[in-house]
């Protein structure tokens, strides 16, 4: 488990790794205002996610809303496992984190 | 605090509520084992079973939810009728009841083993039963992570076989919910396992990124959930979780209008639903409720069980709140006597002021630790249960008064007495059934637990219809130990009381059950502990009665203080009828009998200070208090009656502790300690002494109680 952040000169690219719920979300939240606050596109890397809890989509949803707010391009990429994807979709969540894809 | 730790605290809120839910499961069981046609006992089976299974999952417990899991499919299959209640199931499910409860318990102090190998022969046996003996497929072991739903798996749903409605639900987790190691997640989709959800997801309190705390949650549901299921049942997927959110469960539809509409039986998997795709459904069921609130007044129809709110606070909490009430007492006491003293009409008028407070709070704080004997009860239904299967008769449990009230220190120390009058009338009251048919009694024998106040004490019952004690017996068995000499007069209450010795029996032969004379003893000095009494009556044939005599509180009585020479003594003022003067004319009316004439009735009395051997001069004028006990009325001459006070018990140490006569000491605004008398224990010795002496032997040859003499060594020790 584990959350990377990489910066290029044109975007910052978080990269979850493994579960992300209540015990990563303040490592998260750094991360997030890091990169929103560089000023570059951020890209949020689902790949390599296995879990994602209520905190880990409401800091992503916050996180858009905060570089949209500051006219930075966010974006969400890779597909999650499709049990995580049920799981956000039964909660109503998955709308929150669209376009999300299933792997 | 750490997340791991609110974690592991709400897994320990997990293990009381899961307690709980296993004693309703026990008892759902034996009663279903009972009633076996009825159908509701099934449900509440069936329930508990998910109950156990879905929050178990959520709060990382994965392989009791797995196990329990099984045990949910072979109810379900009950309730679908393709299973038929028996013996061998109640059996079976109470063993797995009891891995269970290990499995909650895992890793507590003195907590039973959970048994692998037990498991795996309970599910063999089970799907036996059901006809399935190969091994559960992993599909049907459910885990925390496997957020998967199975379409038309029935034994998930939790949908009772009743008309169809629709709810309407409001969830809005704490701040802390997610911190308490709480997963609305794996809630909503146990919800969704009930029937056809639809969910609405609000977003609208997170904040900005950088305000934003990153381990609360914010996001809160609206759904709509079309079911079979009941209102309890739908609470009970929150059960673990109520505290700590906002939930709302509201009837949206009558049963006639959305039986039509949806048919959720049908389409038990989760609808995972995008907001626009619920619109329409939450739509209808918003204006549905905004016309439900328009026409209350615009107030939420909150669910009565709301209302109803309650606290669960750890029982040390509580104790530790009664402890300082105690200390608030006495410190009252000492305020209303310096205010005694002191000719001030202000420290006079908030010394009243604070003694009516403290006598009120102290009121409130027993009545909050006043439980319901219910509880204690209900789990002897398991014991008989297995008893009577062990020895081959046929019992039954009737219960009356279950909800007569007692402290919880009381309750606490009372079960191990009663398991042990159960387990002895088991094995040696009741009679095999053949036996009992033969002598023209039902075959099914009955154990009745009964409980009731009496005064400032409550009464706890334990009888049966076996057949009796037989006395001649227990006295032979007396001779033989040398408790009692051969010959010896004995009354069938002080033969009685030979039960009770350590290690004493008339059993032939030692049984799992009893015979080793262990257990009486046992129920003995629980009972001495508490400051209670024990009485059995027996008719031959007919069976025997216990009856436990014991204190409603071990913490705060109201008291009358008394005098007798030096020493203050107190006297529980809910055994005092009255009190009236003794003068040196009315000893001499009487020729030197302790005997009093109470408006034309003749009430004995025993003068303390004669029992105390108190050597000061005695005053003119004498009262008597007369109480009412279990022997009758009976009269307490002390020297001055001194007032009414709020008494802390405290106990006497070790070195008094056999000292029956006095049940505790408490200590006074002065500062000086006063024994708390027991009327009862008192009237006890003084009967026991009138009878010993008429036949010529010293007092406590029959039956050692150690309480004269003893108290007199207390009492001086009091002085």
């Amino acid at each position: 488990m584990g959350i990377t952040l990489k910066q290029s000169k044109k975007s910052t690219v978080i990269r979850l790794e493994g579960a992300i719920d209540i015990a990563a979300a303040a490592e998260f939240k750094k991360l997030l205002l890091q990169a929103c606050g560089s000023g570059k596109d951020v890209r949020v890397a689902l790949d390599d996610a296995t879990d994602l809890d209520v905190t880990a989509v409401e800091l992503i949803w916050a996180a858009r809303r905060s570089a949209e707010g500051a006219g930075v391009a966010f974006t969400l990429s890779g597909a999650v496992l499709e049990s995580v994807l049920l799981a956000l979709g039964s909660a109503g969540l998955q709308q929150f984190l669209a376009p999300l894809d299933a792997r | 605090m750490s997340i791991a730790s609110k974690a592991d605290q709400f897994k320990i809120a997990f293990r009381e509520e899961g307690r709980e839910v296993l004693v309703d499961l026990e008892s759902a069981l034996l009663e279903l084992n009972e009633n076996r046609d009825d159908t509701e006992l099934v449900g509440r089976v069936f329930r508990a079973l998910h109950t156990i299974k879905g929050s178990g999952a959520m709060f990382g417990f994965e392989n009791l939810a797995a196990f329990t899991h099984n045990l949910e499919n072979a109810f379900d299959e009950v309730r679908n009728g393709r299973l038929e209640i028996s013996s061998e199931l109640i059996d079976l499910t109470l063993s797995a009841l009891d891995q269970i409860r290990a499995m909650l318990e895992e890793g507590e102090v003195g907590a039973p083993q959970a048994d692998p190998s037990a498991r795996a022969e309970i599910l063999a046996n089970v799907r036996h039963l059901m006809g399935r003996p190969e091994k559960p497929s992993a599909r049907e072991m459910p885990a925390a992570s496997n957020t998967s739903t199975e379409a038309g798996c029935e034994a998930c749903t939790g949908i009772d076989a009743g008309p169809m409605r629709e709810w309407s639900i409001h969830f809005a987790p704490s701040a802390e919910f997610m911190l308490n190691g709480a997963n609305p997640l794996l809630l909503l989709r146990e919800l969704g396992q009930l029937g056809g959800l639809s969910v609405k997801a609000s977003m609208a309190a997170v904040p900005p990124l950088s305000e934003l705390d990153p381990e609360r949650c914010y996001v809160s549901w609206e759904m709509v959930l079309a079911t079979a299921a009941d209102r309890d049942a739908i609470r009970d997927v929150f059960i673990f979780v109520e505290d700590c959110c906002d939930l709302t469960i509201e009837a949206v539809m009558s049963p006639a209008s959305t039986a039509d509409s949806v048919s959720a039986r049908g389409q038990a998997s989760i609808v995972a639903q995008t907001d626009s795709a619920v619109a329409s459904a939450a739509d209808l069921t918003a204006r549905a409720l905004e016309d439900k609130r328009a026409t209350s007044g615009g107030r939420r129809n909150y669910d009565a069980p709301d209302n109803a709110s309650s606290l669960r606070v750890p029982a040390a909490k509580l104790d530790h709140f009664v402890n300082l009430v105690g200390e608030l007492v006495t410190v009252q006491a000492r305020l209303s006597e310096i205010a005694a003293q002191r000719d001030d009409i202000e420290i006079a008028a908030v010394s009243e002021e604070i003694e009516r407070l403290t006598s009120s709070l102290r009121e409130n704080s027993m009545n909050i630790r006043m439980m319901p004997i219910r509880a204690t009860f209900e789990k002897f239904r398991r014991l008989v249960h297995d008893l009577a299967r062990d020895l081959g008769k046929s019992v039954e449990l009737t219960i009356e008064g279950a909800d007569t009230e007692l402290d919880k220190t009381v309750i606490d120390q009372l079960g191990d007495p009663l398991m042990h009058l159960i387990r002895n009338s088991m094995d040696h009251g009741i009679e095999p059934p053949e036996f009992r048919a033969a002598r023209g009694k039902r075959s099914t024998a009955t154990i009745h637990l009964s409980a009731r106040h009496s005064g400032a004490s409550v009464l706890i019952g334990v009888s049966d219809d076996g057949g009796g004690i037989d006395s001649e017996a227990v006295q032979k068995r007396a001779v033989e130990r040398g408790l009692v000499g051969a010959g010896a007069q004995l009354t069938e209450s002080e033969i009685f009381a030979l039960l009770f010795q350590p290690g004493f029996s008339t059993a032939k032969q030692i049984t799992d059950v009893s015979g080793r004379g262990v257990g009486m003893d046992v129920v003995r000095q629980r009972v001495d502990s508490l400051r209670g009494s024990i009485d059995v009556t027996s008719e031959p044939g007919l069976g025997t009665r216990v009856t436990l005599r014991l204190p409603l509180t071990l913490a705060i009585i109201d008291g009358l203080l008394v005098s007798i020479g030096e020493a203050c003594f107190v006297l529980p003022l809910a055994n005092i009828l009255e009190c009236i003067e003794l003068t040196c004319a009315d000893i001499e009316r009487a020729n030197g009998k302790h005997m009093a004439n109470v408006r034309g009735e003749i009430v004995p009395y025993i003068r303390l200070r004669e029992h105390f051997n108190t050597r000061t001069p005695r005053p003119e004028i004498e009262q008597i208090m007369v109480v009412q006990t279990e022997q009758g009325r009976y009269g307490f001459v002390v020297d001055r009656v001194l007032g009414n006070c709020q008494t802390v018990i405290k106990n006497l140490g070790r070195f008094y502790r056999h000292v029956q006569a006095v049940s505790g000491a408490t200590i006074l605004g002065n500062g000086t300690v006063a024994l708390i008398l027991d009327p009862e224990r008192l009237a006890q010795d003084a009967i026991r002494a009138i009878s010993h002496n008429a036949r010529g032997r010293p007092a406590g040859a029959a039956v050692k109680h150690g309480s004269g003499r003893e108290a007199k060594v207390a009492a001086q020790a009091a002085t």
